[in-house]
């Protein structure tokens, strides 16, 4: 009788950390299959007295069931001078006239920016843009006032909950005004 | 009341069984794939050779009122049930359709190298069981066997109580 009760107890317990196991694994699958990048949340350009200096800010997003960790993300970023709007803003010829920037991180897993379940998780980059050429192409909308950023996609590396396992994700390019 | 009574014994076949595959698989799942366990197991390989022979041990003393074939039968079903359920966790994102690619295989096919480990520890643990926690038809037998042995060694000493010369005219 004891034994049978003690077998039973033990086939509850193995049901249990069965079921959790399951469960974080659909979890973590589910996770992967919603996972966003995120995008560029916003962009302030300071006159400085030796050109400008531009602070990005990247919003990361996870609205999956199981936290994630960022560990490596870059990005390539180009600001839009406006100056032929009937180009499309990713033409490549436009591109190669205005300033762009390559803006990244490479942490780890401990390290890097926690992204809870659900939630969101910001980063900030500040440049500092000095050389004249490059101070030149920077130029807001002559008609509303705002820099247009275009983001030409991105790359991360991250982590989903404390699995050993580092997955690759593209961030999406974007186009905005701020 | 016969057929109540078979009916339960093979209702408790199939409960200890089932239960025997739940406990291996969980034990397999959670350290083959020990990332998403809810508990990190220090040996996972130990683990994984342990707990079918020891969950089984205790399958084969639960199964001690049973024919040696049902251990065969209930070690086989067993192994199934685990390797089905084995099967259930690979398959799940895909079930719950969130799935980003294929199941994760590292190897878990090898699940089917439970059976022996399975089979092992049930035969051994229904011999066991039988030394030590006789089935109730085997003690029934003793006990009348034992009784029967009473009542001869009872009569033997009323005829040995019972004067010579008694026995003597006795004799034809």
């Amino acid at each position: 009788m004891l034994i049978a009760i003690g077998y039973v107890g033990l086939a509850l317990v193995s049901a249990g950390i069965f079921a959790a196991t399951v469960t974080k694994f659909v979890d973590y699958s589910q996770t992967q299959k919603v996972f966003s990048a995120g995008g560029l949340e916003n962009a302030t350009f300071t006159r400085i007295p030796s050109g400008w200096t531009i602070t990005l800010r990247w919003r990361f997003e996870n609205p999956g069931r199981l936290p994630i960790t960022i560990a490596i993300f870059q990005f390539q970023s180009v600001v839009d001078n406006r100056s032929d709007t009937g180009r499309p803003w990713d033409d490549p010829a436009k591109l190669a006239t205005e300033y762009g920037m390559f803006l990244s991180f490479n942490l780890d897993r401990n390290t890097g920016p926690v992204v809870p379940l659900g939630g969101t998780a910001a980063h900030t980059w500040t440049v500092n843009v000095t050389d004249p050429l490059d101070v030149a192409k920077i130029l807001p909308d002559p008609v509303d006032g705002k820099f247009y950023i275009g983001v030409l996609g991105g790359r991360v590396w991250y982590y989903v909950s404390d699995v050993n396992a580092r997955i690759p994700g593209d961030a999406v390019p974007s186009y905005g005004g701020f | 009341m016969f057929a109540w009574t078979r009916v339960r014994s093979a209702g408790l076949f199939l409960l200890w069984t089932f239960l025997a595959g739940v406990i291996v698989a969980a034990f397999f799942v959670t350290s083959f794939f020990g990332d998403y366990g809810p508990v990190r197991l220090a040996d996972p390989g130990t683990v994984i050779l342990f707990m079918p022979v020891f969950t089984a041990f205790i399958l084969g003393l639960l199964l001690a009122d049973y024919e040696l074939v049902h251990t065969v039968v209930a070690a086989l079903l067993s192994t199934f049930v685990a390797i089905g359920l084995i099967l259930g966790f690979m398959y799940a994102p895909a079930v719950a359709g969130v799935a980003v690619g294929p199941p994760p295989y590292q190897g878990a096919f090898s699940s089917v190298l439970l059976f022996p480990l399975v089979l092992l520890g049930t035969v051994v643990g229904r011999a066991i069981g039988e030394r030590i926690l006789p089935p109730a038809e085997t003690q029934r037998r003793q006990r009348a066997l034992e009784a029967e042995t009473r009542e001869w060694h009872e009569r033997l000493t009323q005829i040995e109580g019972r004067s010579p010369s008694e026995d003597r005219g006795k004799r034809p």
